[in-house]
């Protein structure tokens, strides 16, 4: 388990993160959410020591700085093109291979891993951006650790590229490890990810599994449909439930289908459609994080 | 701290930088030593003059030629880090900063001792091979080619590890590049016209008088007493470097 605690750091005037605390669970992938300059990477920074601010993270109840070989104990992605371009992708690493103590054999593994075999010998300056996460993720299994924390991996991917991120990530917390994973894409982080953490400007917002934080969600409410509308209005009223009228039907919020079926039931209104309607990843972002966007845009106005 | 310094020599010479620069470096001695000094011989030096200092000179010339480059070696080893943000691996691989730190000095140090050494016997080889072309003869040499060699080491590798003391505090390499060679060039130079005689306690200066290569003639400062400034020179800003390198954020 990853223990990160009381995680800040200040940037002149600008508190970019601020008094952040979460776990990371072995065997789970964890999301982590936040808009633009949320403080997502300096959050990850923190947790590896590159940057020095408040807070401690402990790895299975020890300080990175505790293990003799951090390598197997953490990989990282904090950035695509993290290498040198004129260094051949195997070069590249065999120097992370050298630096972790990993056998030079294990190079030739992971980039088999990630689909790069064919262009171990060429120099990745030219590399695209898909590519270039490809040997990022080549880096951080490297040392086959127990943690991988992981920035953006899916950017620059292509769909093919992402399914298969998605599927060697779960994979790969299944295996009793742990996968602490930042994205945009949310529909993937929904797909991929079992817990996650939300922050904006630089602050917790929540730190939940992926299921709680969804049905908790305002976005997330119950369709019914019947042919006696009038008198399913009438009893859900008498229940003080919010509902709205949508598609020929009625979209309720704070009551369960059980509940609203019982309710029809001992009204004698007959059901037609009764389902969950939950909100998607992206609604509860947007939630959340509402008026907590470090750069917000606007919409047009006087368009041509 | 060995998995550290096999991989920071892997870094050095895994990159095309290091080789072209080697390559420039080479070229440039062969045509000093080899084409003007022995071969032509009309440089008005004493090596072209076949003196009995000939020899001593001609190691100091060609390891003159080569000391800008190895501390340019030294910048893009360090800078490179910084400018594609590779320092974060280096910095999760082995948290201890400290020795990473040492390892990259140790690293870049030993790789401009071995330099040194190379390019003042390179420098040898091709002003003996001029001479022979010439149909030239050495008379007996003032020459003790073991306290030359020394010398040069230690003037390569105080070279290689201001390099690395000043990229590591700039973290840019164009920046690092313009302080390397401005600073000896220029900026010294016009101190000097202040200090005068004392102005060969400068950093470059007091480092080039080790070979006695000094821009700045007019002091007095014998060799020794060059490597003590140079080492406490290093030492001093090293030290401001290493506190820099443990506060700072990896990027």
């Amino acid at each position: 388990m990853i223990e990160a605690k009381h995680l800040s750091k200040r940037y002149g005037k600008k508190q970019a993160v601020n008094d952040i605390s979460f776990t990371i669970k072995t065997g789970k992938v964890t999301g982590f959410l936040g808009p633009n300059g949320a403080g997502k990477s300096t959050t990850m920074r923190l947790m590896l020591g590159l940057d020095n601010g408040g807070g401690t993270t402990t790895f299975d109840n020890k300080h990175l700085y505790d293990y003799k070989q951090p390598s197997k104990v953490v990989g990282i992605l904090l950035e695509a093109k993290a290498f040198h371009p004129t260094r051949t992708a195997r070069s590249h690493l065999k120097i992370l291979a050298a630096a972790g103590n990993i056998p030079d054999g294990r190079v030739d593994e992971v980039l088999d891993i990630v689909g790069l075999s064919d262009v171990a010998k060429k120099k990745p300056g030219k590399f695209s951006l898909g590519m270039s996460q490809r040997l990022g993720i080549a880096a951080a299994i490297l040392g086959q650790p127990k943690y991988l924390i992981l920035d953006e991996p899916a950017n620059g991917l292509d769909p093919e590229g992402i399914a298969w991120l998605r599927q060697f990530i779960k994979e790969y917390a299944s295996k009793d490890n742990a996968v602490f994973v930042s994205s945009h894409l949310l529909s993937e982080m929904a797909q991929m990810a079992d817990n996650v953490v939300v922050i904006g400007k630089g602050k917790m917002i929540a730190d939940t599994s992926i299921k709680e934080l969804v049905s908790g969600s305002a976005h997330t409410s119950v369709f019914v449909r019947t042919g006696k509308l009038a008198n399913l209005e009438k009893a859900l009223k008498q229940q003080k439930a919010t509902f709205e009228k949508l598609d020929g039907g009625l979209k309720v919020g704070g009551m369960t289908t059980d509940a609203i079926g019982k309710l029809a039931f001992e009204a004698g209104i007959p059901i037609l459609e009764l389902a969950n309607r939950n909100a998607s990843l992206e609604d509860v972002f947007l939630e959340l994080t509402e008026g907590e966007q470090e750069y917000k845009a606007h919409s047009q106005k006087g368009g041509k | 701290m060995l998995p550290t310094l096999k991989s920071e020599f892997r870094k050095l010479f895994t990159i095309r930088s290091t080789y072209v620069i080697i390559f420039i470096v080479l070229a440039l001695v062969a045509l000093m030593c080899f084409y003007f000094e022995g071969y032509r011989g009309n440089t008005g030096s004493a090596a072209s003059k076949l003196a009995p200092t000939a020899l001593q000179e001609i190691i100091g010339n060609a390891a003159g030629i080569g000391a800008l480059f190895m501390a340019i070696i030294a910048v893009l080893f360090m800078a490179h880090e910084y400018r594609y943000n590779t320092i974060m691996y280096t910095l999760t691989a082995n948290t201890r900063r400290t020795k990473v730190l040492l390892a990259k000095a140790f690293t870049i140090a030993v790789v401009g001792v071995v330099f040194g050494v190379l390019i003042a016997l390179f420098g040898l080889g091709s002003y003996m091979l001029g001479l022979q072309l010439r149909d030239a003869t050495l008379p007996t040499q003032n020459f003790d080619l073991l306290t030359q060699l020394g010398k040069v080491a230690i003037y390569y590798g105080a070279y290689a590890l201001i390099g690395l003391i000043i990229a590591t505090l700039l973290r840019a390499v164009v920046g690092a590049i313009v302080v390397l060679l401005l600073v000896p060039t220029t900026i010294e130079p016009l101190i000097g016209m202040v200090l005068k005689e004392k102005a060969v306690y400068l950093p470059f200066a007091a480092t080039d008088t080790i070979m006695g290569a000094s821009a700045i003639q007019n002091g007095n400062l014998s060799s020794n007493g060059a490597i003590g400034v140079t080492a406490i020179y290093l030492i001093v800003v090293g030290i401001i470097t290493w506190l820099l390198f443990l506060k700072r954020d990896a990027n």
